[in-house]
């Protein structure tokens, strides 16, 4: 299955007659961009002289409540409207002179009743850009099969299906399937995920982030749902009623330092816990943790936590996997450290474990420190409450309020966050087979 | 003197030759009319969808030339084309127009938004998107009105024998003339019969044309 893959991929990079897998991304510019609808001057302004910038692979999301013309916005990217004023740029080129069916067949565009055409099949479907730019149909067909595993679903059983035989999560699927179809420097999204139930929502959310570390495209995102912008976005652009720009912002900066009260009411009052989603217990430096080895003295253990002599030991086996945690007070040195009168190891954190999840678990486990876990199962450290809100503070002090209105230094920018320590594909490479799992 | 049957079958077993060529003349007029019609309903259809201001005119027409009695027109219409298949051609085909120029209308008008949307952004231009996304997705209603033309058309075809076009109302009228039923029977039976089996035959078209119309969904 894998060797099909990179099969499939070689095949068509060499088709292509392009630098194989090379990130193609483009820049999107607005600028002092507004639309009015109706024909008089007095008409109602659905977007009021909005000006952003995203930069070559980032993610920006636009968020905001009904009728502040996130929509309208993304629907001028690609010419389905026409701006009442003010210019857009791709790669720094105005699109106003370009042929609208030539620009459109250059972006992906997903949206929320995802708009398969219900009379052909999934792989017809995907293929319908690819078939409009002329493609040959061996790699048409290449491309799909390629497309379609990319987005997780198996070519065998969906190739020949129609849009009603699959669920919404799967329709959705190959809504970005299609989109990705062509290979585009830009994606609109909108709203792609707001017909489908929460965990599908999650999954599918999960699948975009993993697929854009990979692709590293532009990406327009529209939601109603800070969360999803939260969570989506490496720069969120908060709009209001009357198409006006709010805040425009790396998330974790419109969590800790809401430009207005809108934006503060928008964000809603959890915002510190929001903020939590956005780091993960790999950020933080762990706690050093008093290790004891299971049938080993106590007394080693005690040895090896040094001066502090603290009340309980970490047991581990003899791979260095947690086994449980040991109240060592009252024992005796010379006490082999028993298992079996152990607690349970938990809470047990791994380093890509989200600062809000590890909170969590922490105020679950009643004031036991967190201990966090390589992907063996070994101990890195401790965490604990008072850790997790020291880091919220650190982010509060590192920033001056000069940044708040500007985006992000340049291109590769995006990129760090998502490659950041904790990201959900930290721990792919790692041997994990054969290494048994503690309490086996 | 014996009774006369309903139908007496030596006079249809040795007929055979007249009562196929009736049956083929009744075939090819409703052909005729049928395709003459979708090939004016279909670009009026598609122009009212285009331009709905057009839609209020195409339809009134369609429906003026609907509420004109058959034998009526047929009749307005001798002085001007005489007694020839040119006459009954444009009754028939009048007549099919209100029917399938509403059902092809309606088809277009039922290509749900999200997937005009879809191929507008994919960057297909207006005449892509007619021919590869809303008729095919309005084949359904279409062939469904084809059915309704087809199966009226049938019946109206019995009338074009009163200015001797032929067809299966021939047999039926000449058996009126002569007293003589079988003739009549046979007519009528064949006529019904040809309704039922080109309504038939339409739908399993439909299905071949459009497999992806009866899927249902797995999950969603």
């Amino acid at each position: 299955m894998a060797e099909n893959t990179l099969r499939g991929r070689a095949l068509s990079a060499t088709d292509a007659g392009t630098s194989p897998r090379a990130r193609r991304a483009a820049t999107v510019a607005l600028e002092h961009v507004s639309k009015r609808f109706g024909d008089r001057a007095d008409g109602q302004l659905a977007v009021d002289d909005l000006d952003l910038f995203v930069p070559a692979g980032a993610t920006c999301v636009l968020v905001g409540p009904s009728g502040c013309g996130k929509t309208t916005t993304l629907r001028m990217v690609n010419r389905l409207i026409e701006p009442s004023g003010g210019r857009i740029l791709i790669d720094g080129a105005p699109i106003a002179g370009r042929d609208p069916t030539e620009l459109r067949r250059g972006i992906g565009y997903v949206i929320q009743q995802v708009g398969l055409f219900p009379h052909q099949t999934i792989a017809e479907n995907v293929e319908v850009v690819p078939r409009l730019l002329g493609w040959p149909a061996a790699r048409r067909r290449e491309r799909v099969e390629e497309l379609l595993r990319l987005v997780g679903l198996d070519p065998a059983r969906h190739l020949r299906r129609y849009p009603a035989e699959l669920s919404g999560g799967e329709r959705q699927r190959v809504g970005v399937a299609r989109a990705l179809a062509a290979d585009p420097p830009l994606l609109l999204m909108d709203e792609p995920f707001g017909a489908v139930d929460p965990i599908v929502r999650a999954r599918l959310q999960e699948e975009l982030l993993r697929l854009q570390r990979e692709l590293g495209k532009t990406i327009l995102f529209v939601t109603h749902d800070i969360d999803e912008a939260i969570r989506m976005g490496d720069l969120v652009a908060v709009m209001r009623q009357g198409g006006t720009l709010a805040q425009f912002a790396p998330p974790a900066e419109l969590l800790a330092r809401p430009a207005s009260d809108f934006v503060a009411r928008f964000v809603g009052t959890d915002r510190a816990l929001k903020r939590l989603t956005l780091r993960r217990v790999g950020e933080l430096t762990p706690a050093s943790v008093p290790l004891a080895v299971a049938g080993e003295p106590v007394g080693a253990g005690r040895a090896r936590a040094g001066s502090g002599a603290p009340g309980r030991l970490l047991l581990v086996d003899r791979e260095g996997h947690a086994v449980g945690w040991l109240d060592a007070r009252g024992l005796p040195d010379d006490r082999p450290a028993d298992v079996a009168a152990a607690q349970p190891p938990t809470p047990l954190l791994q380093p890509e474990t989200t600062l809000r999840d590890a909170l969590s678990l922490l105020l679950d486990a009643a004031g036991s420190p967190g201990i966090v876990v390589d992907g063996a199962g070994r101990p890195m450290g401790l965490v604990t409450v008072e850790a997790i809100t020291a880091a919220l503070q650190d982010v509060d002090g590192d920033a001056g309020p000069d940044t708040r209105q500007a985006p992000p230094g340049g291109p590769s920018d995006p990129s760090a966050r998502r490659d950041a320590p904790g990201a959900m594909d930290g721990d792919r490479g790692r041997p994990a087979a054969g290494t048994p799992l503690p309490g086996g | 003197m014996p009774a006369e049957p309903l139908i007496r079958w030596s006079w249809v077993a040795d007929h055979p030759a007249e009562i196929g060529a009736a049956l083929g003349q009744h075939v090819l007029l409703t052909v005729l009319a049928v395709l003459g019609g979708l090939a004016i309903s279909l670009p009026l259809a598609v122009a009212a969808h285009r331009y709905r201001r057009a839609e209020a005119p195409i339809t009134w027409v369609a429906g003026v030339i609907y509420t004109i009695p058959s034998l009526a027109l047929f009749v307005l219409l001798i002085p001007v084309t005489g007694l020839s298949v040119l006459t009954s051609e444009i009754g028939l085909v009048g007549y099919t127009l209100l029917i399938l120029v509403r059902n092809t209308l309606a088809g277009l008008d039922g290509v749900p938004s999200d997937v005009l949307e879809a191929a507008d952004a994919m960057g297909l231009t207006r005449l892509q998107r007619l021919v590869r996304v809303e008729v095919p997705i309005a084949v359904p209603v279409i062939v469904a009105g084809i059915r309704i033309a087809t199966v009226t058309t049938v019946g109206l075809v019995t009338v074009t024998a009163l200015i001797g076009q032929g067809g299966l109302g021939q047999l039926m009228l000449t058996g009126f003339i002569n007293l003589f039923p079988t003739e009549i029977y046979v007519g009528a039976l064949l006529s019904v019969a040809l309704a039922v089996v080109a309504d038939a035959g339409l739908l399993l078209l439909q299905r071949a044309l459009t497999p992806w119309a009866r899927v249902r969904g797995a999950g969603a």
